[in-house]
């Protein structure tokens, strides 16, 4: 085994260990992978459309002169590869190409749509994963006792119901019966967008709770059932301590990989949501682009979405890393 | 240190009528009942039972860290102090201050994620109740260390894993006593550790007790242990104390027919007897104690009396300190193993019949590791052989690789005359093999289909054997194993560890091979289950000829199971022979060091 001669990780603090500088590069080069052939299948939408590329971008109504103006000016007469070079080209200067019905860039179009998407998805994952793992530690702490129960219910209740039914009634409670948070739009910025998001934010924490809730409740358990929490009481150390030292750090693994699975759900969720308290964000700008057919809209927020996927699954790999040396010290010795 | 604790402290730690309550809704069992004990500071003292005495859910009640369905009655006294009557902060304060724990098993113990300094230093603080820098910390990592023998600086920026089981249980002794206690509570320390290792940590725990003037308390199922490390011995059964006294008196004339029947079932290691002492029955669940003598209906020396009213403690000798749980103390005379007579100290002669199993330079490796490094291995029909090793030695992998579980990495492997290395081995010739060879593993828990029923199981192996009539060939393969045939109907987690492991048994039995592998079958169980294991086990060998690999870290069941044996160190063989010339003319340095290790009763 490795505890005979101490292991070289442990040893030379500056500089990465070669397992863990290794694996670091192969996982960013196998996002950079993913990340080109997600834009080759992008590319290819506007071939796949519906009467080919040309009908894609001058729509249905177009005479046969403006298709062979189109055909010119985007060289789709040109080889499929030759295309797809000038297509990434463009997309590594951040030029996605324009709106065919806004006619305006579809880069602009995103980010103002990101300006509320953006802080309504951190927003969201923060109450989601903040609540979930408290009220995770508080009922492990009194598994079966009325807390837990009644938790799990809740959200076991509120995870079952569709996000647009709880998204209406607590539009309608909240926002028109109590008057507390405003119920429609984005606002005018600053602290009047804060209080437009409340609503819809909760709405869509409370349906990804149940998970957080219960995947934190059983892995927490388990830390609080083994002999290193026991052992931590035995020497006199406090709560606090062992939740921050036991329980968070063992479930660190698990926490990581858990919130990143709720911000690519979440993102999914976001159309929805978007659409009953009608946000200007990312998932309405997808669901209008997709009625309007309008390609170059479709194909920048695909390449978001992706890239988003990528890099969240990107930095949990890596933070899980960072915080159980178990992996880390595997990758030494499984050369 | 908190002043008013300092003033009114008192030698280490005592009990009065402590009592332990299962609460189910309105019902509750007892699972302890009224435990007094003290222990004073330098002293070392053992409560000592098997599994459902007790034992571990006392210590646990001692630092008042019961599980909540448990609720504990009757007082601990510490420093002085009411302990179970102060505020929960206020306990803590005391636990790891006043009374530390340390657990079984060094694996689970730490933090897997915490560098072994840092968990070390945890509760430290500095003498103004600040906390450490950095700087200090180390320091006072490496000097806590240091005392438990750890000298490598290097190992407070290690993790746990990267530690090997007897280093870690050091590193959970440094913790535990990093704020120098008064009283440290040991359960099992050593159970999960080699022979070897096990010595070194109880000598340790011996040093730390007369350097700290540490009351020990060690909880253990081991009487050897008991006897060789402590200074006085409580026995408990079935949540009581049944005896208890000076380690000298109750070694050299146990008083308690349970004590005694104990002390019998422990296999001796210096001579082979021809049945062991065993216990009839098994230790009662707490729902399910008897009136009267918790220990009457297993006892032999029971009279009808003893079953009428409970039995309370009582002083036996003129200088008080031998008490016995039993009425009958003074009429009855123990039979002790000494009392059996002794045979002679070899194993009978066996004649030794064909070749079934030859290993030539067998060699097995794990990535880079080394698990099996050139063994030769020789099996004869009706013989029985031993593997002896400690964990790591390769004595698993060995036997895995001649069922042909683990191919080796070269070398050969003939099991009735089929190849296992070979690149090709036909179904015909695995089926041979399988019919041949059979394994009964150490923990039948893990290894018996939880979802089955035992008769399920066993039909499993009879059919392949082509029995004819199942339900009776499972009857009678039941029933060769000592249970009644009824358990056929029963699930795995019906049984207890004994009964479990009697079913394995009778699973490898069930395609009626020659040679069953044996794979530390008895190293789970406790002393007494473990006897009418091994007198089972024999039994079988005489009934039905069979051949045994034995595989087991414990000298003393190799005495008494095995007539030849191999004793491996780091994947090779460094000694061979007959049992008891290897045991009793050691003459490799590792194999002393391993029979030297075994802690001894001096009689």
């Amino acid at each position: 085994m490795t505890t005979a001669e101490a292991p070289v990780a442990a040893r030379k603090r500056p500089g990465i260990p070669a397992g863990l500088l290794r694996y670091v590069l192969l996982r960013i080069s196998a996002s950079i992978v993913v990340m080109l052939v997600v834009s080759f299948v992008v590319f290819l939408f506007v071939h796949a459309a519906p009467g080919g590329p040309e009908y894609a971008i001058a729509g249905k109504l177009a005479t046969e002169e403006q298709l062979a103006n189109i055909r010119q000016i985007y060289g789709f007469d040109r080889p499929l590869l030759d295309q797809y070079w000038t297509y990434l080209g463009q997309l590594l200067q951040g030029e996605l190409g324009e709106s065919v019905i806004q006619r305006r860039p579809v880069a602009a179009l995103l980010g103002e749509a990101a300006a509320v998407t953006v802080p309504l998805l951190v927003f969201t994952w923060v109450i989601a994963l903040v609540a979930g793992v408290a009220i995770g530690v508080v009922t492990a702490h009194r598994a079966g006792s009325r807390v837990d129960r009644f938790a799990l219910g809740m959200t076991t209740l509120a995870a079952s119901t569709p996000a647009f039914v709880l998204g209406t009634v607590v539009a309608w409670f909240f926002g028109i019966e109590l008057g507390w948070f405003p119920a429609l739009g984005i606002g005018d910025g600053g602290l009047d967008t804060v209080a437009h998001l409340v609503l819809p934010a909760t709405t869509m924490a409370i349906a990804v709770l149940a998970i957080t809730t219960r995947i934190s409740r059983v892995r927490i358990g388990q830390i609080l059932a083994e002999d290193q929490a026991l052992f931590a009481r035995a020497r006199g150390l406090g709560r606090w301590w062992t939740l921050r030292n036991v329980v968070l750090r063992n479930a660190g693994v698990q926490l990581i990989t858990l919130s990143g699975t709720i911000v690519v759900s979440l993102f999914t969720g976001l159309i929805l949501v978007e659409r009953v308290f009608n946000l200007p964000g990312i998932g309405s700008l997808m669901v209008e682009a997709i009625h309007d057919q309008d390609m170059p809209v479709i194909q920048g927020v695909t390449l978001c979405a992706a890239s988003l996927v990528v890099v969240v699954n990107l930095v949990v790999d890596l933070l899980c890393m960072l915080v159980d040396p178990r992996l880390r010290l595997r990758l030494e010795s499984a050369r | 240190m908190n002043p008013t604790i300092a003033a009114g402290r008192q030698a280490g730690l005592a009990t009065d009528s402590l009592s332990v309550w299962l609460e189910q809704g309105r019902a509750r069992r007892p699972i302890v009942e009224s435990i007094s004990l003290r222990v004073a500071p330098g002293e070392s003292i053992a409560i000592v039972g098997e599994s459902g005495s007790g034992k571990s859910v006392t210590a646990r009640a001692l630092l008042g860290l019961l599980p909540p369905e448990l609720t504990s009655e009757g007082d601990v006294k510490v420093a002085g102090t009411s302990f179970l009557r102060l505020s929960e902060a206020a306990r803590r304060r005391l636990r790891g201050n006043e009374i530390a724990f340390i657990m079984q098993d060094p694996f689970t113990m730490l933090n897997p994620v915490m560098k072994v300094g840092d968990q070390v230093t945890a509760a430290l603080r500095g003498a103004d109740g600040r906390k450490l820098s950095r700087a200090e910390r180390r320091a006072e990592a490496v000097a806590r260390l240091n005392e438990v023998g750890i000298t490598d600086p290097a190992v407070v920026d290690k993790y746990p894993f990267q530690l090997s089981g007897g280093m870690r249980q050091r590193v959970g002794i440094a913790a535990a006593i990093a704020e120098n206690p008064r009283v440290l509570i040991a359960d099992e320390p050593t159970t999960a550790l080699d022979v070897t290792t096990q010595q070194e940590v109880l000598k340790l725990l011996d040093r730390l007790r007369r350097t700290h003037e540490l009351g020990l308390i060690l909880i253990t199922h081991d009487l050897r242990v008991a006897f060789a490390t402590c200074d006085r011995v409580y026995v408990m059964y079935a949540g009581q104390i049944v005896e208890a006294g000076q380690t000298d008196a109750i070694r050299a004339r146990p008083r308690h027919p349970y004590t005694a029947a104990l002390l019998a079932a422990e296999p001796p290691l210096d001579h082979r007897v021809p049945r062991l002492m065993t216990i009839p029955g098994s230790v009662p669940s707490p729902g399910s104690r008897p009136d009267g003598c918790r220990f009457a209906p297993r006892c032999p020396y029971a009279v009808a009396a003893c079953t009428s009213s409970p039995v309370s403690l009582r002083t036996t000798d003129e200088s008080g300190t031998h008490r016995v749980r039993c009425d009958r103390a003074d009429e009855i005379t123990l039979v002790t193993d000494d009392m059996t007579g002794r045979p002679a100290a070899g194993a009978e002669t066996v004649q030794p019949g064909d070749l079934l199993v030859k290993m030539r330079g067998v060699r097995k490796n794990f990535q880079d590791k080394v698990a099996v490094d050139g063994v030769d291995v020789d099996v004869y029909a009706g013989e029985s052989v031993g593997l002896v090793g400690e964990s790591g030695s390769g004595k698993t992998t060995l036997a895995r690789m001649m069922v042909g579980l683990t191919r080796p990495s070269a070398g050969s492997v003939r099991v009735g005359g089929v190849e296992l290395a070979a690149k090709r081995v036909s179904r015909q010739q695995w089926a041979m093999v399988r019919g041949l060879v059979q394994m009964a593993f150490q923990d039948p828990m893990s290894t018996l289909n939880p979802t089955r029923t035992i008769g399920s199981t066993l039909r499993e192996g009879l059919r392949l054997a082509g029995a004819d009539d199942l339900e009776t060939a499972t009857s009678e393969l039941l029933e060769r194993v000592g249970l009644p045939a009824g358990y056929a109907r029963r699930w795995p987690g019906q049984l207890s560890g004994g009964e479990r492991q009697r079913v394995a048994i009778a699973r490898a039995l069930s395609r009626n091979p020659r040679i069953v592998v044996c794979d530390e079958v008895v190293s789970a169980l406790d002393v007494s289950v473990q006897a009418h294991i091994l007198n089972l086990l024999r039994e079988l060998q005489a009934d039905l000829g069979l051949t045994y690999v034995f595989i087991t870290h414990d000298l003393a069941v190799v005495r008494q199971i095995t007539d030849r044996v191999y004793v491996l160190n780091h994947g090779k063989v460094v000694e061979s022979g007959p049992t008891p010339d290897v045991l009793d003319r050691p003459q490799h340095d590792y194999t002393k060091r391993l029979i030297a290790s075994i802690p001894r009763v001096e009689q």
